[in-house]
């Protein structure tokens, strides 16, 4: 664990951009996640967020821009990068023909400090039959299993796109102490991406807010609500709106609706002191539905 | 609703890119079955009942393409519209009735109307019984149905083969297209009655079943018929040897479907229903005795080593290239897995070690087919001829797998245009080697039907070549091989 919180970050991108069939899915993105941190990756859907992690762990080529892993170029990672990571995928469909105890046996070869006890112990505390084949199980069980997968073999980088989707309440409330405990406990670095904001408020030490292909938010989570408000200004001010904001909303009777940020030196923009303008404060997921709407 | 969207129905779930397929097959199918038909005498043996044979191929495949007329009609049930409901169900009638006008010509012009007719009706039933029928009663009623045609299992029971020239040929063909009618009929009625729900997944359509299945999972096949088949049957996979240092093994057990280790008794359970097929078929005529015996053993064996290993070597190729495009185009699925799994190499290594496991694994399991069919062709024409003959065409299949191969690995999948003009290329290779070996045999080995054979392979063996340095090309390129397809 000494040697990834050394010389690197264990995450890291640098201008990456790609499209689909011309449509932009990334427009340039930086990002950086130092080592322990649990970042919730927010965005709508086709915000980018599913292409962001591809990219970053190497499962699809950028057009341009770079991503690295625990130090390596995330296109040729090598072995000693590749058994300190785990990745779960949004839908997971590897290996339908292998039974869990089977899949779990087959992919635990492969990692030196793979947990055989604890996948054995939490297949059977989450109640996931071990013989019957992935195919065969519901998509939240295959879910599960794939979850026990990656936190079986004790990652340094644990990446899960969307974990909790085909989650029910408990087995969800199960995945958060888990990712909580290893962030926690063992400095696990975890890129958490998810639409439920109370999950990410949960375990998040950051949050990043993905739309339209680029990261409009990244900071601390508790800072979040800090450093971010919704400022209303009257028709006859939006001349003088900022232009560095967040997102920016016309409503009907010509007022504005902007999503602001304090500067370097914690002020908010000198039109908030306007008199008609209004500052409110944003909850996190306020503060994603006035970006991403 | 008017006329235009009653005959447009079938057609308006279909993807762009799967029409465009579709109108290129169709016309592969009619321009090749007219050309047959109108063909000049010399350039095949009963070039007529082979341009029927294709004709019937298309039917069954239109009616396949009609039956997904149940989904909407489904759907229009559970949305309570009961215009929708039977606008499928006219739209069904109209279409059939549409495509039989259209072939009729072509019967006529067979010159042989009452049996083409019959052939093609039965191929349009099949087509419909395969998509409509309960999946359970499928395999066990394309037995039942094929047993009157069968020729060594009707010299077991001592009966007459039913060929187009017997008699009894059109009234037991029309009791078959009848029944199989009222089967997909009845189907039809009772889910549109009682709806999905009730009906277990062994009484339900099979087009139903894979609808169904598709929603729930991926757009894989070997994955959707994992999802249908009961779990004692599905394989048993061999575990031990895998692991870190042993690349094809684990390698197999990462891809899956036809690649997967399977056990000793999962493998016999595998085969047992192609072995009884071959049992059944051989066994009465190496019992049989009599002057028919020699002619009856040859033809059989030719057309097993023809037409019969021909065809498994393709499907074969077919499964592995069609499950290696859905691997590829999954980037969820074995491929991230695979992507980020320690111990199998990195870069070019990672590259040879996945290539040595498909390439080894197909080696395994086409060489021996090809080497059991040339020798059978040989034995039983006594033509060395024939036998290059027979190389040269089954050698297609591989090269074609290599380029198929490549081009999933390298990302650069062919267009669909060029896929479907490709399998109507191999599809009218197939007919006249098969054409050539069961009725032209030496005599015919230096007419048009052999240069058209030549010429085709050779093109077929250009295009392989071609597509496979492009792909290989792109795959040099890549940082590793497990890129998804986008």
């Amino acid at each position: 664990m000494a040697e990834s919180s050394a010389a690197y970050p264990p995450i890291m991108v640098r201008g990456l951009r790609h499209s689909y069939e011309a449509h932009p899915a990334l427009r340039g993105v930086d990002l950086q996640v130092r080592q322990g941190t649990v970042l919730g990756l927010i965005g709508r859907n086709g915000a980018g967020k599913s292409t962001l992690i591809r990219a970053l762990l190497g499962l699809l080529m950028p057009e341009a821009g770079s991503a690295w892993v625990l130090g390596e170029p995330a296109l040729q990672l090598t072995d000693r990068v590749k058994e300190r990571l785990a990745y779960v995928p949004q839908q997971p469909e590897a290996f339908p023909w292998l039974t869990a105890e089977q899949m779990l046996r087959f992919v635990g070869q492969f990692f030196p400090r793979w947990d055989a006890s604890f996948a054995k112990d939490t297949l059977s505390r989450w109640s996931i039959p071990s013989t019957r084949p992935l195919v065969k199980l519901s998509p939240g069980e295959r879910q599960r299993v794939e979850l026990i997968r990656a936190l079986a073999s004790r990652p340094e980088v644990l990446v899960l796109d969307e974990p909790a989707a085909a989650l029910d309440p408990v087995a969800r409330r199960d995945l958060l102490r888990e990712v909580a405990l290893r962030a926690g406990e063992d400095g696990c670095t975890v890129i958490f991406s998810s639409h439920i904001v109370s999950d990410l408020e949960r375990v998040a030490s950051q949050v990043a807010l993905m739309h339209e292909g680029q990261l409009r938010l990244h900071c601390e989570l508790d800072a979040a609500k800090e450093r971010y408000a919704r400022l209303w200004l009257p028709a006859q001010f939006t001349a003088v709106a900022p232009a560095a904001a967040l997102s920016r909303r016309a409503q009907a009777d010509g007022s504005l609706t902007l999503v602001v940020e304090r500067d370097a030196g914690g002020r908010w923009p000198e039109v908030v002191q306007m008199a008609g303008a209004r500052l409110d404060a944003l909850g996190l997921e306020d503060l994603f539905v006035e970006i991403a709407a | 609703m008017n006329l235009t969207l009653l005959l447009a129905m079938p057609w308006a779930g279909l993807r762009t890119s799967l029409r465009r397929v579709w109108v290129l097959f169709s016309l592969a199918c009619l321009g090749g079955a007219l050309a047959l038909f109108l063909e000049r005498p010399g350039f095949m043996h009963q070039a007529w009942s082979v341009a029927t044979m294709l004709l019937a191929f298309w039917l069954a495949m239109m009616g396949l393409l009609l039956s997904s007329l149940l989904l909407p009609a489904l759907e229009a049930r559970q949305l309570s519209l009961p215009r929708l409901q039977r606008a499928a169900a006219l739209s069904l009638l109209l279409n059939v009735v549409l495509v039989l006008v259209a072939v009729a010509p072509m019967v006529w012009l067979s010159g042989h109307p009452r049996v083409a007719g019959q052939v093609l009706l039965l191929g349009l039933a099949a087509g419909f019984a395969y998509a409509l029928l309960p999946a359970l009663w499928i395999l066990p009623l394309l037995l039942l149905l094929m047993l009157p045609f069968w020729h060594s299992v009707g010299h077991l029971w001592h009966w007459r083969m039913i060929g187009p020239n017997d008699p009894r040929f059109i009234w037991v063909t029309t009791a078959v297209i009848v029944l199989a009618g009222l089967g997909c009929a009845w189907c039809w009625r009772r889910l549109l009655r009682y709806g999905v729900q009730p009906i277990g997944w062994r009484m339900r359509p099979t087009i139903l079943n894979f609808h169904l299945s598709a929603r729930r999972m991926t757009g894989d096949p070997q994955v959707l018929l994992a999802c249908q088949t009961p779990s004692w049957l599905l394989p048993q996979v061999r575990m031990d040897a895998a692991g870190p240092g042993h690349f094809p093994r684990t390698l197999r057990i990462a891809l899956g479907g036809v690649f997967l280790p399977v056990t000793v008794r999962s493998a016999a359970r595998q085969l047992l229903l192609p072995g009884l097929l071959v049992l059944i078929t051989f066994v009465p005529l190496l019992a049989s005795k009599g002057a028919e015996h020699d002619a009856n053993l040859r033809a059989t064996v030719l057309s097993f080593a023809g037409m019969g290993i021909g065809l498994l070597i393709l499907a074969l190729m077919l499964t592995r290239s069609a499950q290696l495009f859905y691997r590829w185009r999954r980037p969820d699925g074995a491929l991230a897995l695979l992507s980020l799994l320690p111990g199998l190499g990195t870069g070019a290594a990672q590259t040879t070690r996945l290539l040595e496991t498909l390439f080894g694994w197909m080696c395994a399991w086409t060489a021996p087919l090809i080497g059991i069919s040339v020798l059978a062709v040989m034995v039983a024409t006594h033509s060395l001829d024939l036998a290059v003959l027979q190389l040269i065409v089954l050698g297609l299949v591989p090269a074609a797998e290599v380029a198929a191969v490549y081009s999933t690995l390298g990302r650069r999948p062919l267009p669909s245009w060029a896929l479907a003009v490709l399998a109507v290329l191999g599809m009218g290779l197939f007919i006249a080697g098969d054409d050539l070996l069961a009725f032209g045999g030496r005599a015919v080995l230096s007419g048009s039907l052999a240069t058209f054979l030549l010429v085709g392979c050779g093109l077929g063996y250009a295009m392989s070549v071609l597509l496979a340095v492009r792909g290989r090309s792109a795959l040099r390129h890549q940082p590793h091989p497990y890129l998804a397809l986008e």
